[in-house]
């Protein structure tokens, strides 16, 4: 049975520029950049290239471009790395934060960090003035994502990074690993200090992911013992997956805006076609990633997921670790959810390469679901 | 504090450990021309042995170190 993937916020499908360009470097160029032989100069000119890349999707300097194994690595280091300066001692977060970002913080919070956990509305956005109100004089860094894996909605982020003009010295981050694939993040213009990128989130191979260290930025490694990455991250790079984030970074700067146009447009369908069918949208429809579609029915979603399962619909019930320990999503919650209501989430992400006959097939194996478990409620 | 010296560059090597102060002390240096000073700012206590070691083997000038609230400023002359 051919399957329609609706679970791209997890993982999407590498694209083919990214695969060629890996190829050589998984085969038969496989030197250390630091050593000194033509094999090893080709390796860091393709090391150097895909730096490049990476670095124009978000207007940086490629010298601020540090190569890391996953978004969810970017996220800790930009955490960790931050309170490990010393002297200030304290952080602040959204509520609606992805788990690398929220539990890190938890987790330096039972080191000793002291944590604030700003609040987000029931459309699941920040609101700017509590950030700024939460910022102390002991405050290291804060932390607000550009927009959610889970309920896709994007927040006031230029207005949070131009809190950076009014709090100089605290360092701002922001998780862009979402956004970056349908939106634009210019760092020139949005002075976060540390961004983080991961590659399979715009089409390239898992395993690699970036973090932006805006020049000057003092942050600490996690890692030590190595010259890779200007010591800043040591350990042999993997120049093939960095070679497929390059050209997946080289794609998507030309193709971003063809690809959110039309997943947008896909989107407004199944979001129109949801609603006749009772369901309506988590979160802010007019601040929204393209390819999010996530609902609360009034039905188990367990029971929708395995259904749907079953007519080879790949989906989720949000995010996965929640999915996993069967409990209730710590966003959901931040946004007034309640926990019987929360049992009743479906998430849908699209992909570029979506049709609207796919959309079609979609709505009636959910139709169908939804029909059937409706019956069966008491 | 050596306020009387005249720094031509300045390196943050923050939260590196010892050798990569001195390999970034080196690529800066390829970058400055001969006689210029070369300040440069680490918080690991290996610097103080590494930095005058390198600065013999390479012909260079350490004009000092400095430790400031547990950081420490070393200032290096291009000789070569």
């Amino acid at each position: 049975m051919s399957h329609l993937y609706f679970n791209n916020a997890f993982s999407r499908r590498p694209l083919d520029e990214s695969l060629k360009a890996m190829t050589p470097f998984l085969q038969t160029e496989f030197e250390s950049p630091l050593t000194e032989s033509e094999g090893s100069e080709k390796v860091r000119q393709v090391i150097r290239q895909a730096r490049t890349s990476v670095a124009e999707m978000i207007f940086a300097k490629p010298s601020e471009i540090f190569f890391v194994s996953s978004g969810t690595e970017a996220n800790n280091w930009a955490l960790k790395g931050a309170v490990r300066r010393g002297k200030k001692n304290h952080i602040v977060i959204s509520a609606v934060e992805h788990f690398s970002v929220y539990q890190t913080a938890e987790y330096l919070h039972r080191e000793g960090t002291a944590l604030s956990i700003v609040p987000v509305n029931r459309e699941g956005i920040v609101d700017v003035d509590a950030v700024a109100e939460a910022i102390t004089t002991t405050t290291v860094l804060v932390t607000v994502q550009c927009a959610s894996d889970e309920i896709g909605v994007i927040q006031n982020f230029p207005a949070i990074s131009d809190l950076k003009m009014r709090f100089p010295d605290v360092l701002f981050h922001t998780d862009a690993i979402q956004f970056a694939c349908y939106e634009e993040l210019d760092v020139s213009r949005n002075p976060f200090d540390l961004v983080s990128l991961s590659s399979n989130a715009i089409y390239g191979p898992t395993g690699i992911g970036a973090l932006y260290v805006r020049e000057g930025t003092r942050l600490m490694p996690l890692l030590h013992g190595g010259m890779q990455e200007e010591g800043m991250r040591p350990g042999l790079q993997s120049t093939g997956l960095i070679a497929g984030f390059g050209a997946a970074a080289e794609v998507n700067q030309k193709s971003r805006k063809e690809w959110k146009s039309k997943v947008g447009a896909l989107q407004q369908t199944l979001i129109d076609d949801l609603r006749l069918l009772g369901l309506t949208l988590t979160g802010s429809i007019s601040c929204r990633l393209v390819d999010n579609v996530h609902i609360i029915a009034d039905v188990d979603g367990e029971a929708m997921l395995t259904l749907l399962t079953e007519q080879g619909v790949r989906t989720s019930s949000g995010s996965t670790c929640y999915q996993y320990a069967q409990k209730e999503s710590h966003v959901l919650k931040a946004m007034g959810v309640g926990a019987e209501q929360a049992r009743g989430s479906l998430l849908f992400t699209l992909d570029k390469d979506h049709t609207k006959e796919d959309i079609d097939t979609l709505v009636g194996h959910v139709d169908e679901a939804l029909g059937h478990l409706r019956r069966l409620k008491p | 504090m050596r306020k009387q010296i005249s720094v031509h560059s300045i390196l943050d090597t923050f939260g590196l450990l010892c050798p990569m102060p001195i390999i970034k002390t080196a690529a800066r240096f390829k970058e400055m021309k001969r006689g210029e000073v070369l300040k440069v700012l680490s918080d690991d206590p290996g610097i103080k042995e590494d930095m005058p070691a390198w600065c013999i083997t390479s012909g260079n000038e350490l004009l000092g170190i400095d430790e400031i609230d547990g950081e420490f400023h070393a200032y290096v002359k291009k000789l070569r």
